[in-house]
C-alpha cells in the first residue's frame, strides 16, 4: 500500500520511493529511506497527511504520500 | 592579530539558527544578498576577547546536496570562502535528523564546531545526552546551549576560536561506508586526482559527490567524465541511495549510544496544538479569526491610539514650535514653507504611521517565529491547490501584509518555476502596510464609523484579485502541475522578546531610514514642483505638479477622482505608497499646523465612494519602486518585470472603474 492510505496512529515502514531522482533524493535528505520506521499523525482523504520520521514532523502533499510504497509494522 | 577569524553558521532550518545569530551579533548584522543567487545573505562582526569574529548565517538546509537553491549556495559558499570553522547548531531534541547534515558539514573538510541547542527542553523531556562521547566520535567540539536564553555565550566562542587557532592539521570523522562503496572512492579518487579544477575540494568528499553523479560537481568536470563512473551497484542499487541510506546508519548507531531515552513517537504538546489548529474543519475558520486579530491588533487595539499620539506630536506640536521659531528667526517666508509644509508636512505625515507599521510587524513576526507559518501552508493547501500552486505559496502572501519585498523573496522556497513567478506577480496585490496610511486617511475622513470595516474590505479584495490572478495564470502563462506540499512542522514554540524586537527594530528602522531618505527627498520635490512654475513662485493651481497632476486627471475621471492633486499623488506613489499621503498633506496644505485638518481638506475633493474607488486604486495598481526592482532581480526578466506593471495598472484601472460606475447606480 501506499502511505496515504496508512491508518492514523499507525506505524508503517517504508519501502520504496517511486518518484524520479530529484524528489526521491529530496526525501532520502529527510530522513525518509526505505526500512525507516514512520509514524502517521494525521491524513485525511485528499489532503495532504503528517508524519513522524526520525523525531521530527513533515508534511506530505498528495503527490508525494501517494509515491511512498509501505508495509504494516506489528506492534 | 588583526585577522578577523570568519566563522558560517549552518543547521536545519527550525534549529535556532536565526536566534543564535542574534543572540552572538546583537543588532549589528547587516544583510546583503549572495552573489549570483538572489538568497538572503546576512552577515554581522563582533570581538570575542581579543579576536574578531565575522559570523555569516547560511540558509536553513537538510542537506548539502545539489536538490534545492539554499543547499547549493550554502555549498558554494563553504567551498569557495573557506571559512575557519563552521559553527553547525544541532536541535538536541532531534539529533537523528540534525546531524545528518552535521555529518555532511564534517564531510567537506572543514572544522566544524557543533552548538547543541534546545538543551532546555531535551532536559525537560527527562532525555540524556552524553556530550562527551557525542564530541569523540563526531571529533569536533560539542557545546551544550540554550539559544533562546544564553547567558554565556563564552565557552560556545572559546571553542570557535580554538578551533580556528588549532594547527595540527583537521581530521574528519569519517563515516564507514562499508567494503563496495569504499572501494570505489579510491577507484573514483584515482581517476578524477588529476583534474586541476576540483583541487580545492576535500578528496574523500570529492569522491562521494562524485560517485553519486552529484549535478553541479559534474558539470564542473565536464560531462564526458560521466562515462566511465557507473552509478550503480551490481544489484541496481543507485549508489547515491546507499550513501544516504549509510549516513542514517551511522548516526542511528551514533545516537543509540549517547542518547539515553527516545521518546520520538509519544504525542507531543504540539501535536495536541495541531489535533485542533490543523483540523480539517477547525483548521480554516482558526487562520482567519488569527488573520482578524492581526489586524484588530495593528489598528484598532494599539495601532491607531499610537497613531493619535505621534499625529498630534507632528501635526500640532512640531509644525506650530517650527513655525514660530522659523518667524522669530526671521526666516524668509519660503523657507519657513519648505520647513513646515514640505519637510514636516511630507515627512511627519508619514511618521505618524510608524506604530501601525510596528503592531503589524509585531504581528507577522509572532506568526512567523511561533512555528505557525508551516501549519498555515498545510491550512491552505487545499485551497491553494484548486488554483494550481501549493500551500506553501500562500506563506508569502501573508508576509506581504507586513512588506512585498521580503514577501516576493521568500517565494524562492517555492520549487517550480512556474509557481514562483506566479507566487511573484500576484504578490504586490497583498496590500503591504505602506498602503496602509492611504486607506487610514481616507477610511477615517469618509467612512468614520465603518473604518475597520472599510479596511478589512480592501485587504479582502486584494487577497481575491491575487487568488483569480493566479488562477488564470497558473492556466495560460505557467502551466504546470501542482508541485506536492512538503514541509517540515516545527515544533510551536513561545516567541522570545528579543527575537521579535529585533524583527520588529529592523523593519521600523528601514521604515525610519525611508521617511528621512526617500520621502524626505521626495517630500522637497514635490513642494519645490507645487510651489514653482517656468515663471518662478506660483500659487499650487499653476505650478510645474498642477499641470502634470491636471494631464493625468482626464484619466481618472471615469474613476471618480478626475483632480489633479490625486493624480499626482498616484504618480508620486510609485517612489513608495506612503508618498502619496505625504504629497497630498503638502499639496493640501496640511502640515502648516492652521488647523486645517488634511481629513477635511480631502472631502471637498472626494465623496466617499470616489474615495473608495481611489483606495482600490491605490491597493492595485503599480507596484513602487522596490517591489519593481525585486521582480526585476527575482524573475531575471525585465519583460516580466514590464508586464508587471502594465497589467497591474490596467487591472487596477478597470476594477476601480467598476466599483465606481457600479457604486454610483447604488449611491446616486
Amino acid at each position: 500500500m501506499v502511505i496515504a492510505e496508512a491508518e492514523v496512529d499507525s506505524f508503517v515502514i517504508i519501502d520504496r520511493i517511486h518518484s524520479g531522482r530529484n524528489l526521491k533524493m529530496r526525501l532520502y535528505n529527510m530522513g525518509l529511506t526505505p526500512g525507516v520506521r514512520v509514524k502517521v499523525i494525521s491524513s485525511e482523504p485528499g489532503s495532504a497527511i503528517v508524519i513522524s520520521v526520525r523525531g521530527s514532523r513533515l508534511v506530505l502533499g498528495k503527490g508525494i504520500s501517494e509515491k511512498i510504497e509501505v508495509r504494516n509494522l506489528e506492534k | 592579530m588583526d585577522k578577523q577569524i570568519k566563522v558560517a553558521l549552518a543547521g536545519n532550518p527550525n534549529s535556532g539558527k536565526t536566534t543564535l545569530f542574534n543572540e552572538l551579533t546583537g543588532a549589528r548584522h547587516y544583510v546583503g544578498n549572495w552573489p549570483g543567487v538572489t538568497v538572503e545573505k546576512k552577515e554581522g562582526g563582533f570581538k570575542h576577547g581579543e579576536e574578531n569574529i565575522l559570523l555569516t548565517d547560511l540558509p536553513g538546509i537538510y542537506s548539502i546536496s545539489p536538490y534545492t537553491m539554499e543547499e547549493i549556495v550554502t555549498r558554494k559558499y563553504i567551498i569557495d570562502e573557506k571559512p575557519d570553522v563552521i559553527l553547525n547548531i544541532v536541535d538536541a531534541s532531534n539529533l537523528e535528523r540534525n546531524l545528518y547534515l552535521t555529518i555532511q558539514l564534517i564531510e567537506m573538510g572543514r572544522p566544524v564546531v557543533i552548538a547543541l541547542n534546545m538543551m532546555d527542553i531535551v532536559e525537560k523531556k527527562g532525555i540524556g545526552i552524553d556530550i562527551e562521547a557525542l564530541s569523540k566520535k563526531l571529533n569536533a567540539p560539542v557545546v551544550p546551549i540554550t539559544a533562546s536564553k544564553m547567558g554565556e555565550k563564552g565557552q560556545l566562542l572559546d571553542a570557535v576560536v580554538e578551533t580556528a587557532k588549532k594547527s595540527d592539521g583537521y581530521y574528519p570523522t569519517e563515516v564507514d561506508y562499508g567494503q563496495d562503496i569504499e572501494k570505489k572512492i579510491v577507484e573514483t579518487h584515482k581517476l578524477i586526482d588529476h583534474l586541476a579544477c576540483l583541487g580545492r575540494f576535500n578528496h574523500r568528499w570529492l569522491s562521494l559527490r562524485v560517485i553519486e553523479e552529484d549535478i553541479e560537481i559534474m558539470n564542473l568536470m565536464g560531462s564526458g567524465q560521466k562515462a566511465y563512473l557507473d552509478p550503480e551497484n551490481s544489484h541496481g542499487e543507485r549508489y547515491e541511495e546507499l550513501i544516504v541510506k549509510k549516513k542514517y546508519e551511522f548516526i542511528n548507531k551514533l545516537v543509540d549510544a549517547v542518547v539515553v531515552d527516545k521518546s520520538r513517537d509519544k504525542e507531543t504538546v504540539s501535536d495536541k496544538i495541531d489535533k485542533i489548529a490543523m483540523n480539517r474543519y477547525l483548521g480554516l475558520p482558526i487562520f482567519i479569526l488569527i488573520m482578524m486579530g492581526v489586524f484588530a491588533f495593528t489598528f484598532d487595539v494599539v495601532g491607531n491610539r499610537l497613531l493619535d499620539l505621534v499625529d498630534v506630536f507632528f501635526s500640532e506640536i512640531l509644525a506650530n514650535a517650527a513655525f514660530d521659531w522659523l518667524t522669530g528667526a526671521g526666516v524668509s517666508e519660503w523657507l519657513i514653507s519648505l520647513v513646515v509644509e514640505g519637510v514636516i508636512g511630507g515627512v511627519g505625515g508619514i511618521l505618524v504611521f510608524l506604530p501601525n507599521i510596528a503592531t503589524l510587524f509585531f504581528a507577522i513576526s509572532i506568526l512567523e517565529d511561533s512555528g505557525y507559518m508551516a501549519r498555515v501552508a498545510f491550512i491552505m493547501d487545499r485551497t491553494m491547490r484548486r488554483i494550481g500552486l501549493s500551500g506553501k505559496a500562500f506563506i508569502p502572501m501573508v508576509l506581504g501584509f507586513g512588506c512585498n519585498v521580503p514577501a516576493i523573496m521568500s517565494t524562492r522556497t517555492l520549487e517550480n518555476k512556474q509557481d514562483r513567478m506566479t507566487a511573484i506577480l500576484i504578490n504586490p496585490f497583498i496590500s503591504c502596510s505602506a498602503r496602509l496610511p492611504v486607506y487610514t486617511l481616507f477610511a477615517s475622513a469618509f467612512f468614520p464609523r465603518n473604518k475597520s470595516l472599510v479596511v478589512f474590505s480592501l485587504y479582502f479584495i486584494g487577497i481575491a484579485v491575487a487568488v483569480i490572478v493566479a488562477f488564470v495564470f497558473k492556466r495560460t502563462f505557467f502551466k504546470s502541475e501542482p508541485i506536492p506540499l512538503l514541509i517540515e512542522l516545527p515544533p510551536y514554540r513561545i516567541p522570545t522578546a528579543k527575537g521579535i524586537g529585533i524583527h520588529v527594530w529592523e523593519r521600523v528602522k528601514e521604515f525610519i531610514v525611508k521617511a528621512g531618505t526617500l520621502i524626505f527627498a521626495a517630500s522637497i520635490v514635490i513642494w519645490f514642483l507645487l510651489n514653482y512654475n517656468f515663471a518662478g513662485p506660483a500659487a499650487f493651481t499653476d505650478s510645474f505638479a498642477a499641470s502634470v497632476g491636471k494631464f493625468l486627471a482626464p484619466m481618472f475621471a471615469p474613476l471618480g477622482f478626475g483632480n489633479w492633486r490625486a493624480a499626482l499623488s498616484l504618480l508620486t506613489g510609485v517612489v513608495a505608497k506612503e508618498v502619496i499621503v505625504s504629497n497630498m498633506s503638502i499639496a493640501y496644505g496640511a502640515g502648516a499646523g492652521s488647523g486645517a485638518s488634511l481629513a477635511d481638506a480631502l472631502s471637498a475633493s472626494f465623496t466617499s465612494l470616489s474615495a473608495y474607488s481611489f483606495m482600490v486604486y491605490v491597493l492595485l495598481y503599480i507596484p513602487c519602486i522596490g517591489v519593481i526592482s525585486v521582480i526585476k532581480k527575482e524573475t531575471g526578466s525585465w519583460k516580466w518585470t514590464g508586464f508587471s506593471i502594465v497589467y497591474q495598472l490596467t487591472l487596477a484601472w478597470v476594477i476601480a472603474f467598476g466599483v465606481y460606475q457600479i457604486g454610483g447606480l447604488f449611491v446616486g
